[in-house]
């Protein structure tokens, strides 16, 4: 009940990301490749079983059931050694397999092969003590037996692992933000504002959202541009690759998103995942290249918990729900073509824009862009060609005010933008409180304003 | 007590054998029959592996096949919906049937019905095609790579092994490997990055080389073997991509500079021409003739890009060669002009009969894996005329080809299909140059094209096997320093 509660409680996301992160199919290929090498039983009936971490309280379960087995054969294989002391080892040794357990690329199959191994030592003395001619030829096939079925373990991740409360809570907000379940991101959000870029790159994608992008974005920790953006570097670990891929799908533009889930499939530990998959078919269906997406449906429809979905998505079979869906997505694509680097991603927004000036979620990823980079330049250019808003929002006219500053602008000037009167106000405040170096104040009464973030945020390279 | 362990093994045959179902009150099919690979009515080679298909048909749970041919046939019933056939079977059947039109029968059992489709056939042909194919596995991941391989298959079979394996090569990019004349004791292919080079299979020897000097302005890139094995024709890029922001054109690489060079692996020595080395023309996809007095390869003047992509058109061009005093020609011939076909030429290859060149088309640019609009033609060097290859091309890339040493085979890479993944399909060229639909690589089990998630890229034929293994490549990469190149 404790490895239950420890897994239901502490690390649930860490065991919905590993069945993520894993594709098992039910076919005879799929399967026949596992039977080809060492550790085939293991490997086999572990992904076997991790396909089942979908189901909440399910992988806690299949959990505490593997590690109070494995428990329970060092006690058997203990107990005649060291009778009732076998039981404070089978505890020792739960305690260091949960922990491994915690590592995020170790794999079910790594405990069902400690297992496994105990088994087969403890039948293989079972064997020689009934009879020694017998026993010990006898040992040997069943060791030559266990090494094929259950390898010699998985010791890839290192000896031990300790839980990662950290690593839990962005796999929650990935997770939570993948279900679309909206308020438990908030409420995530609210209890640990953890300083990554993955934490902001949500942060600022609810928002975008929920259309508060703008009104929001200073509330927050904003590593520049790498909070609407995650950086693909070589140093980004895959769950930061793969992330990167939920900005392009949400923006509209297919292209990069699918060349950001491919990545984050090439560079994930099993090179696949349902996740990706099912992103690169939705990608591909928004897209309406059939016959691609039907790639990657026939893949999902070979699953045990994906089939439903894969039925309501078939081309010619999709439901009202998912065509209302995909035509939804489809306004967003891009009308014409040009050539842009992955890096250029003002281009690529603009061009979003370009094709659909409806694209509220691109234009102010653009906007904000151009400030969180500091460029005020390419900010005015760029609200002046795609703003269709009246009056600029308070975050737009903080901009626009140091835009106008730098220009050396007119109070005339100013209110042709229609910035609001108090926002102009308090920028006067702000300069004479800037100009006379009262730091302690400043930060009291305008940290949170683009202003503050403009002078004293410092870019990173 | 063997007699009691002999009835038992023969009861259970006679129980799984009388389990196997077996077609009953058949009735003809109204719809029609959906195979993937899409096998039917293609012409193949007496020495092909096991054409095994699966019925895309909805809720097949038995298949009977019946193939019949003049002297000799072969049935199959099954459980599942994959015709999978017996190696040994096969290939005695298709011996015997050489030059012969094999006629196909499936029959599916569908919710508890047998249903009969219409025959299709599959016609053998007596010319053989090189048993060995050569390609990369990578994720269709545009720039990145993580796992890739370079593996050789035999096609008379399903043996696979892998030739280069980049986890046993520091991470390192592996792409282009290319027989020289179809032989499996000449080839090469570029290690990229720190430490790696040209690694030339030739004369026994593992060699790397470093085929990169001062005067170039890149490594080399694409290339091609003159027949004689001396010589190296290369291609150097300053390759340079970029994505389309309509989605499913996906990705455009095109070249800011590039020139040809020819490497004299005996001398080690590049021989680098004027007319090929112009920084106001991109010349690249080199490749000699059959008698090696030539090199073909794709020219378009440098224009603005990536903003004029679209208008960047290579033609087809040849220039000689003296393979005697490795010395390039003075004029540059133009075959296929971009501008009046409208059009882009990529890979040209030569047949080794020295009749034919073969090259796909796309509309613009130097990249046409994405495109597609990419396919094959065939230009009849004696005739000038050129084959558009309706039978064999498709509405995706059909790219990256190469001959079978008998001129009568080529093989190819194709993204019909899902459009993602590039497979290899072969094509029957007869000896009057009509050409034959294309038909899929066979695999052990035919459901393994739908659940790989790498593509097959740059295939190429060998009539044998390569002489080297990945653990070869590991050594030459860890402890030989290249070959410097002048």
């Amino acid at each position: 009940m404790t490895i239950f509660f420890f897994f239901f409680k502490i690390l649930p996301y860490h065991l919905f990301h590993r069945e993520q992160s894993q594709l098992f199919l039910f076919s005879s290929n799929f399967v026949l490749e596992y039977l080809k090498h060492p550790g085939a039983l293991a490997n086999l009936s572990g992904d076997f079983f991790t396909q089942f971490f979908y189901y909440q309280g399910v992988g806690p379960a299949i959990m505490a059931i593997v590690l109070l087995l494995w428990g329970v054969v060092v006690f058997y294989l203990l107990f005649p050694y060291m009778r009732c002391w076998a039981w404070l080892i089978a505890i020792l040794a739960v305690l260091w397999e949960t922990g491994r357990e915690c590592g995020l690329n170790y794999p079910l199959s790594g405990t069902i092969t400690l297992i496994g191994i105990g088994g087969a030592i403890w039948l293989c003395h079972y064997c020689i003590k009934r009879s020694w001619k017998l026993g010990l030829p006898l040992s040997f096939f069943i060791l030559a037996l266990s090494y094929w079925a259950f390898g010699y373990g998985n010791w890839t991740t290192g000896l031990y692992n300790f839980p990662n409360l950290k690593r839990e809570y962005l796999l929650a907000l990935d997770s939570e933000m993948y279900f679309g379940r909206w308020q438990n991101v908030r409420k995530l959000l609210a209890k640990d504002k953890l300083h990554a870029p993955l934490v902001t790159y949500y942060y600022n994608l609810l928002n975008a959202e929920q259309n508060q992008l703008s009104d929001k974005l200073m509330n927050f920790y904003q590593p520049a541009s790498q909070g609407l953006f995650l950086t693909v570097a070589p140093t980004s670990t895959y769950v930061t690759i793969f992330a990167a891929n939920e900005v392009w799908f949400a923006l509209g533009d297919m292209t990069m998103a699918e060349h950001a889930t491919i990545l984050g499939m090439i560079f994930s530990p099993h090179h696949t995942g349902v996740r990706a998959i099912k992103r690169l078919a939705e990608i591909n269906l928004i897209n309406g290249d059939e016959a691609a997406a039907m790639k990657y449906l026939r893949l999902l429809r070979k699953t045990l918990c994906y089939r439903g979905w894969v039925e309501h998505r078939i081309p010619g079979r999709q439901s009202l729900r998912v065509i209302q869906w995909l035509e939804q997505k489809r306004e967003l694509l891009s009308k014409s073509d040009i050539l842009r680097t992955a890096n250029n991603i003002p281009l690529s927004l603009r061009h979003l824009l370009h094709s659909n000036s409806a694209n509220s979620m691109a234009r102010d990823y653009l906007l904000c862009f151009d400030l969180l980079n500091k460029d005020i330049a390419a900010f005015a250019m760029d609200y002046q060609q795609f703003s269709n808003s009246q009056i600029p929002c308070r975050l737009y006219s903080e901009a626009l005010l140091i835009y106008l500053a730098g220009k050396g602008a007119s109070i005339d000037e100013a209110s042709r933008w229609n910035i609001p009167s108090n926002v102009l106000d308090e920028f006067k405040e702000y300069t004479r409180l800037y100009e006379s170096n009262n730091g302690v104040l400043l930060q009291a009464k305008y940290k949170k304003t683009y202003w503050f973030y403009f002078h004293y945020a410092s870019m990173k390279k | 007590m063997k007699r009691t362990v002999l009835i038992m093994i023969l009861g259970i045959l006679c129980c799984l054998q009388a389990c196997t179902p077996r077609p009953e009150s058949v009735k003809l099919a109204k719809s029609s029959l959906e195979i993937y690979p899409e096998y039917q009515n293609v012409v193949i080679p007496y020495n092909i592996a096991p054409l095994n298909f699966l019925l895309r048909n909805e809720r097949v749970d038995a298949v009977s096949v019946m193939v019949k041919g003049k002297l000799d046939s072969l049935l199959i019933n099954a459980r599942g919906n994959k015709a999978i056939f017996p190696l040994k079977d096969w290939h005695v059947l298709l011996e015997k049937e050489k030059g012969h039109v094999l006629q196909i029968t499936v029959t599916a059992r569908i919710d508890g019905e047998w249903l009969r489709y219409p025959s299709f056939m599959w016609k053998v042909v007596n010319e053989p095609i090189d048993s060995y194919i050569s390609y990369r596995l990578i994720e269709p991941g545009y720039e990145v790579w993580n796992m890739l391989q370079i593996r050789e298959r035999c096609i008379e079979n399903y043996d696979e092994r892998v030739l280069a394996d980049n986890e046993l090569a520091d991470g390192k990019c592996m792409n282009c490997h290319v027989h020289g004349g179809s032989r499996g004791d000449l080839s090469m292919f570029h290690l990229r990055g720190e430490g790696g080079g040209t690694i030339l299979s030739r004369n026994g020897k593992l060699r790397k080389l470093s085929l990169k000097t001062s005067k170039m302005i890149s490594a080399a890139v694409y290339g091609d073997f003159h027949p004689n094995g001396r010589y190296g024709v290369f291609s150097t890029n300053i390759i340079i991509p970029a994505f389309h922001t309509k989605s499913n054109k996906r990705l455009e690489v095109y070249d800011n500079l590039s020139d040809l060079v020819i490497a004299d692996f005996d001398t080690n020595r590049m021989l680098i021409s004027p007319l090929t080395a112009d920084p106001a023309v991109l010349e690249t996809f080199p490749t000699f003739s059959a008698d090696g007095k030539w090199v073909y390869y794709c020219s378009a003047p440098q224009i603005s890009l990536p903003d004029s992509v679209e208008h960047l058109r290579y033609s087809l061009c040849r220039i000689a060669f003296d393979p005697q005093n490795g010395k390039w020609g003075d004029r540059v011939d133009t075959l296929w002009n971009a501008r009046l076909m409208r059009g882009s030429v990529c890979h040209p290859k030569a047949s080794p009969d020295g009749r034919y060149l073969l090259y796909s088309v796309a509309d613009y640019g130097t990249f046409p894996i994405w495109h597609r609009e990419a396919d094959l033609q065939l230009l009849d060097l004696h005739t000038g005329l050129i084959n558009k290859l309706k039978a064999v091309n498709s509405n995706r890339s059909d790219t990256y080809h190469s001959w079978s040493s008998n001129s009568r085979w080529f093989v190819f890479a194709s993204k019909r299909g899902d459009g993602q993944y590039g497979r290899i399909y072969f094509a029957y060229l007869d000896r009057s140059g009509k050409a034959y639909k294309a038909f899929v690589l066979p695999q052990s089990d035919p459901e393994k094209d739908d659940l790989t998630l790498k593509s097959y890229n740059i295939p190429d034929l060998s009539s044998s096997s390569v002489p080297f293994d990945a653990n070869s490549i590991k050594r030459i990469n860890k402890s030989v320093k290249a070959e410097e190149f002048k």
